[in-house]
């Protein structure tokens, strides 16, 4: 449809996260509603949408943290629609969670230790701490506890928990909740060098000017459906997205 | 030449001390290794100085604190609140108790009964683990579980009056009598062991158990452990299997707890209900909380001077050890939350820091 889709078209495309049909009822609530969802590898791309739209629940479909009422999750060509969270993480998939949950007692370096050991051992292990702490900057402040360091140093903390299981999809939930302008600005470049070594991202944002700054292509989730999809240029034009998203938005600020 | 097997010994000292030390343990550093050795080497002399009275009451000691070691680690590293430990200690006492007595004629020693002990204690807290832990049953509830599996133990231990199994009559409120003592060799080669030679054996154990979990807790799992504890979700999403590595934590302490239990009730050639009593099952609690429950130092440093003070306190009167140890729980929990042992090393590090600090501030005076 655009140009940016053209190179990358129909056969020669690798999915890494497909879902057929996914619906989530809780009662007579439904959540995520029949959502055929399909995010090719590379790709860096934003979920958004109102509160309420399902975006979590579909998040929580696609870690395993709830099983779909229907539907299936297919993930780098497997159906995982039945594995334990833990076996989907295992499968390359890692999750940076929207609230802060670095390891509060344990120091930087212990927090970072407890997700490279699972794939790293020895001096491998030793190596890949050293270079995450390098990364985040964060190298001089290993011993202290991560409860201590300031929220936007945690959120940075926390993505480089995430990345250091070698995922071949990275989920982000709001990794710029709560942080200033300056920070926020950061982590989009570091977002950025992470699709560039490779990386698949599917990011959950509310911040607009993040979304903008580093998307591929954007999904618009509106009432557990897709709503519509494209590039940042596309959604951010479309009168019914402004309807239904960024007037929201506006209403809510006002 | 002798240059050669210096480098050698410090090499091989240099990659034990790697497995041994790292951030998830207290002492990692030469001189924590000295006084390691100083402590070792008092226990190992202590019996040529003092009565047999003395040993046997501090073999029992080792074993409370090889008790307080099982805490620690489902406690204070995994965040598992067993507040029912002394459950397993008591199954593998009387586990013990039962096999030695039915056996002991046949095989002439207790090697038996002792992996009896362990391997009962590992299957009663794996079959309570697997339903807790794969039942999603979390933080306090595991508590109550807990403890009312040990009360439970307690209430019908002290209804088996006339009851025997295998040689072994269990007596009820009495306990069984006539546990027999810790043998050593196999077979018709078995020998009972002294006083002093069960000080030995209780003593090595201990220091052994003690580097074990230290190695331990420094590798993958203490880790994992640790991580667990702090956010069972977050360490989920990181790709670990949050509920079977709990029921491995909560199973393997057991085990250690049923073992101390074996050597408990062969200690005292006895054991009764009251083992898994209200009391005593607060007593590891109490041992770990004042110590600092992540770390092993300081329950091991709080279960032996809190029991040696309780039998000293003991001879006073009955009622002031319980009165004495609801008092420094309380004390404890108010003013250093994290336990004594994390409280004193903090204030020393700070008061080095402190020092330096001052020190640099002079030295830049000087040179002003």
């Amino acid at each position: 449809m655009t140009s940016r889709e053209q190179p990358t078209s129909e056969t020669d495309e690798r999915l890494i996260l497909e879902t057929d049909g996914l619906t989530k009822r809780f009662g007579g609530l439904t959540a995520v509603d029949d959502v055929d969802f399909e995010l090719p590898e590379g790709e860096l791309r934003c979920l958004i949408g109102p509160n309420g739209a399902g975006k979590s629940t579909f998040l929580k479909l696609v870690t395993g943290a709830h099983s779909p009422t229907s539907g299936t999750v297919r993930f780098d060509g497997e159906d995982i629609t039945g594995l334990e969270p833990h076996d989907r993480v295992r499968r390359g998939m890692s999750l940076k969670f929207q609230q802060i949950s670095t390891y509060q007692a344990l120091t930087v370096e212990q927090n970072l230790r407890v997700p490279t050991q699972r794939i790293r051992s020895g001096q491998e292990a030793t190596d890949r701490v050293e270079e995450l702490l390098d990364i985040i900057g964060l190298s001089d402040r290993r011993t202290e506890r991560a409860g201590s360091l300031a929220h936007g140093d945690q959120q940075w903390l926390e993505i480089a928990m995430a990345m250091a299981t070698d995922p071949k999809l990275l989920l982000l939930d709001e990794p710029t909740a709560g942080m200033t302008v300056e920070e926020t600005q950061e982590t989009g470049e570091l977002i950025q060098d992470l699709v560039d070594e490779g990386v698949t991202i599917l990011v959950v944002e509310h911040d607009i000017n993040l979304v903008r700054q580093i998307a591929d292509r954007v999904t618009v989730l509106h009432q557990g459906r897709i709503f519509t999809e494209g590039t940042v240029e596309e959604i951010t034009a479309d009168e019914d997205v402004k309807r239904i998203y960024l007037g929201k938005a506006a209403e809510g600020s006002a | 030449m002798t240059e050669d097997v210096t480098d050698e010994s410090t090499g091989r000292i240099a990659r034990v001390r790697d497995l041994l030390e790292g951030q998830n343990t207290l002492g990692n550093s030469t001189k924590f290794w000295y006084g390691f050795l100083v402590v070792v080497g008092v226990v190992f002399v202590y019996p040529l100085f003092t009565n047999p009275y003395i040993l046997k009451v501090n073999t029992n000691y080792f074993i409370w604190i090889l008790l307080a070691l099982s805490l620690a680690v489902v406690w204070g590293y995994t965040g598992i609140f067993n507040f029912g430990q002394t459950a397993f200690f008591g199954v593998g006492g009387y586990t013990f108790g039962i096999v030695g007595i039915t056996l002991i004629d046949v095989t002439g020693g207790t090697n038996v009964a002792i992996v009896a002990a362990v391997v009962v204690a590992a299957i009663a807290s794996a079959l309570l683990g697997y339903f807790m832990f794969y039942g999603e049953i979390s933080g306090l509830y595991v508590a109550i579980l807990t403890l009312a599996v040990a009360l439970t133990g307690n209430l019908i231990l002290t209804r088996t009056t006339n009851t025997t199994i295998g040689a072994a009559e269990l007596g009820g409120n009495n306990g069984i009598t006539g546990i027999p003592s810790l043998t050593l060799g196999a077979g018709p080669m078995s020998f009972k062991l002294g006083i002093t030679v069960q000080y030995y054996l209780v003593a090595a154990l201990l220091v052994a158990t003690y580097l074990g979990l230290r190695i331990l807790l420094n590798s993958y799992y203490g880790y994992v452990l640790l991580a667990i504890r702090e956010d069972e979700d977050r360490t989920r999403m990181f790709g670990y299997d949050v509920r079977n590595l709990k029921l491995i934590s909560f199973s393997l302490t057991a085990s250690l707890a049923g073992f101390a239990g074996a050597l408990y009730a062969a200690w005292g050639n006895f054991i009764d209900p009251s083992i898994m009593g209200l009391t005593l099952a607060s007593l590891p609690i109490i041992w770990v909380t004042v110590g600092g429950r992540d770390t092993l130092i300081g329950p091991i440093v709080a279960a032996y001077a809190l029991q040696s003070m309780s039998t000293k306190l003991s001879t006073v009167g009955s009622g002031y050890t319980n009165i004495f140890l609801g008092a420094v729980f309380v004390l404890v929990v108010l003013f250093f939350p994290d336990g004594l042992i994390p409280a004193i090393v903090n204030w020393w590090e700070d008061r080095k820091q402190g020092a330096a600090e001052s020190d640099s501030r002079r030295s830049a005076e000087v040179d002003a």
